[in-house]
């Protein structure tokens, strides 16, 4: 793409929400196909708007919108946001615009180049190179919603001209630390835990003592992780508070040790955390640190999670969702598996492919990250997440970023082995089902089956778990938890001894 | 508050995402409106023209091509200026040309991102606003070197929908060789809010509906 004249910043009316808000999205789906635009698109649409705002949960402050219907109305009333297209903005090269008030705004997309009449390339779906991407628009203009003027920094979602890496990947931390400066966090997402004593043929909503304890500490806004802790019968529970400070406590499933509970007050992590630990009960967690990049963190615990001490990170490990971690048996050598969805502000193709690092000395060195070589170009739309067995089988879950309106968000999976020094894959694990965020991978020795969960599109963003084996193509039916309205992506996590299976998330 | 497009499509982009490349050896000035949405009105050109050759796309016979033009809408109503106010890609430039289009409306096109570009011989002489991204030094684009970047960007999304079927059938059933072409359906004629000008007996906002736009072939 060449630069182009900027044509200016033109400023608008700006909204406020009260804290607690959550301003109702209505979108005028008329006014959509009076401009040309297929009744095909109107469902991927929708999951962009969704997709978009979905991201700006991660910001976790506490105004949060919603998706409530389709309109054929064209003023917001109080508490609405309307969302709709018309055919351009004068003569300008303005793709989008946001008219907002008290408690009211109207999202405008603008279907064509105002200056030469050409029809925006919008779509609805992952964009390549040259194309708009819907989902990067709504970003940009739902941070108008939030009260959030345009940034000065080109790297932030809020940057006044359009940018695949800053609008779709977003928000960023200029946007996040504008938002927090208005809103206050958002804290009511508990950390709650279904359990299954049965190989995952039933679960039941399971009462913890952190759950129940009444702490912004014990708050978050991001996807937990969780992992066992080798034989010990414990589990590792990582976290981050709605401020982003990440932190951990053991558990026993419903107990916790709060003895000598740290945070990593220095760090803010955006993504994450993910965990893993090898039968011995040594752990590695990662997290992404807050930078414009999306730099991986990795820490290791050798005393079964009672501290951790950094470890080294793969090169230019750099990502826009939750990474996976995952530790196998590969010839007789340990070997851990870090992957993720890779992040390049300079790389648009290869913005979204899966890459992984092996490392077999416990994370102090890390192979050169490589692409996962897949049977087809997969990006991901969310983060990754991991599952093995100690006999190098892998499973490597994800939300697919597709190239068409149908692909959007369906949730697959990689049966993969570790080759060497690469994480290389041997089958496709297919579901009709789709997730805004990454599905939570783990593997049950009981039953030799990989179990998978992840956050549904209902409105009730309940959450569902199927099973497989490995280099079976299909997941299970998935199976809807009762009672399991998530606000966030689930973790899972099998115990070393006995037959536990672990899910935990945030929700309210 | 607004997202603006700061950047334009690079060459290989244009070719991939336009719905047709044509060679236009003459034109037709129809009509000139007015457009009452830009900010200060402006003159509206509507060209007919068949195209000497069809490199991308469905030969239609006469297309009918809108753009804005460069000049006042004032100077468009004197008839000698017209054309060149209404043509405002290289308005006085007689030779060639080879535009790039997309579909505006069921009946009209418009140069997709203003990609219209004077032949000298058989040389594109594209404009500086175009990043030339073709791999190497390519030296100068003839029309033997577009055909065969058009010829390539068709190869390369049948190969992507190969990849597609072979990795994910179900999907590959459901989808068309290039989405973007394909998905977004012109509106209906009359869908402009550009406001008909009486001088206007046959411009676009006149003009007949068409049953259906044809199908682009599979290239």
């Amino acid at each position: 793409m060449v630069p182009r004249r900027h044509q200016g910043d033109a400023m608008g009316d700006q909204a406020y929400w009260n804290a607690g808000d959550r301003p109702r999205i209505f979108i005028n789906w008329q006014s959509f196909t009076a401009q040309g635009i297929s009744n095909d698109w109107q469902g991927p649409v929708t999951d962009a708007v969704l997709n978009a705002y979905t991201r700006w949960q991660n910001a976790g402050v506490d105004c949060r919108f919603q998706f409530w219907n389709y309109t054929d109305r064209t003023e917001p009333q109080d508490g609405e946001i309307i969302v709709s297209m018309n055919e351009r903005h004068f003569d300008t090269s303005r793709v989008a615009s946001t008219f907002t008030s008290w408690r009211k705004a109207s999202l405008v997309i603008h279907r064509k180049n105002g200056a030469d009449l050409t029809p925006w390339p919008l779509v609805p779906f992952n964009a390549q190179p040259g194309q708009i991407d819907l989902q990067g628009i709504f970003q940009h203009e739902l941070g108008h919603c939030y009260w959030l003027d345009h940034s000065g920094s080109a790297d932030d979602v809020m940057f006044g001209s359009y940018s695949y890496h800053s609008n779709r990947f977003g928000p960023w931390e200029g946007d996040v630390a504008k938002a927090k400066a208005i809103y206050r966090d958002f804290d009511r997402n508990r950390l709650r835990e279904f359990r299954s004593v049965d190989g995952g043929a039933s679960w039941f909503a399971q009462g913890t003592q952190i759950t129940d304890y009444n702490n912004y500490q014990a708050r978050t806004c991001l996807t937990p992780g969780v992992t066992s802790i080798g034989g010990s019968g414990l589990y590792a529970l990582g976290w981050s508070h709605p401020n982003r400070i990440p932190t951990w406590l053991r558990t026993d499933g419903v107990n916790f040790l709060f003895n000598g509970w740290v945070y990593y007050g220095g760090e803010r992590s955006v993504h994450g955390p993910a965990l893993a630990d090898e039968p011995g009960g040594l752990m590695l967690m990662a997290w992404v640190h807050n930078d414009n990049n999306g730099t991986i963190r990795v820490v290791r615990s050798t005393n079964q999670g009672q501290s951790w001490a950094w470890a080294n990170t793969p090169a230019d490990a750099t990502t826009f969702g939750t990474p996976g971690l995952a530790s196998t048996v590969v010839n007789g050598r340990r070997a851990w598996v870090l992957a993720w969805a890779h992040f390049d502000r300079a790389d648009h193709p290869g913005t979204g492919r899966i890459r992984a690092s092996v490392s077999y000395d416990d994370g102090w060195t890390w192979s050169t990250p490589t692409v996962v070589p897949t049977s087809y170009d997969y990006k991901s739309l969310a983060g990754v997440s991991l599952g093995a067995a100690p006999d190098n089988r892998v499973v490597l879950g994800f939300s697919w970023a597709g190239p068409d309106i149908y692909s959007m968000n369906l949730v697959r999976s990689l049966d993969c082995e570790v080759s060497g020094d690469r994480l290389v894959q041997r089958g496709t694990g297919y579901s009709n089902d789709r997730t805004r965020t990454q599905p939570a991978v783990t593997y049950d020795p009981g039953r030799n089956l990989f179990h998978l969960s992840f956050r549904e599109q209902n409105f009730l963003t309940s959450l569902r778990v199927a099973q497989k084996e490995w280099l079976k193509t299909s997941w299970s039916a998935a199976q809807q938890l009762p009672n399991s309205t998530s606000s966030t992506a689930p973790a899972l996590a099998h115990s070393r001894v006995g037959n536990n299976l672990l899910l935990w998330y945030g929700g309210e | 508050m607004a997202t603006y497009l700061t950047t334009t499509p690079t060459l290989l982009q244009r070719i991939r995402d336009c719905q047709a490349v044509v060679v236009l050896r003459e034109r037709t000035l129809e009509s000139v409106t007015t457009d009452h949405e830009a900010r200060e009105a402006r003159p509206l050109g509507t060209f007919r023209a068949t195209p000497a050759e069809v490199l991308k796309g469905y030969d239609e016979g006469a297309l009918t091509i809108r753009m804005p033009g460069a000049g006042s809408a004032e100077q468009a109503e004197q008839p000698e200026q017209a054309e060149q106010v209404a043509w405002r890609l290289a308005p006085q430039d007689e030779r060639a040309q080879v535009a790039f289009l997309v579909r505006e409306s069921r009946t009209s096109w418009v140069p997709y991102f203003s990609s219209v570009f004077p032949l000298d011989g058989e040389t594109v002489l594209l404009s500086e606003e175009v990043e030339d991204d073709r791999p190497g030094e390519a030296g100068a684009l003839d029309l033997a070197g577009l055909r065969a970047l058009i010829t390539r960007a068709a190869e390369e999304a049948r190969e992507q929908q190969t990849k597609l079927w072979e990795a994910e059938p179900e999907i590959a059933a459901r989808t068309r060789p290039h989405p973007v072409l394909e998905s977004p359906e012109a509106p209906a004629p009359g869908a402009t809010s550009a406001e008909p000008d009486t001088a206007d007996p046959g411009g676009a906002s006149a003009a007949p509906e068409l049953a259906e736009p044809p199908e682009l072939p599979e290239e």
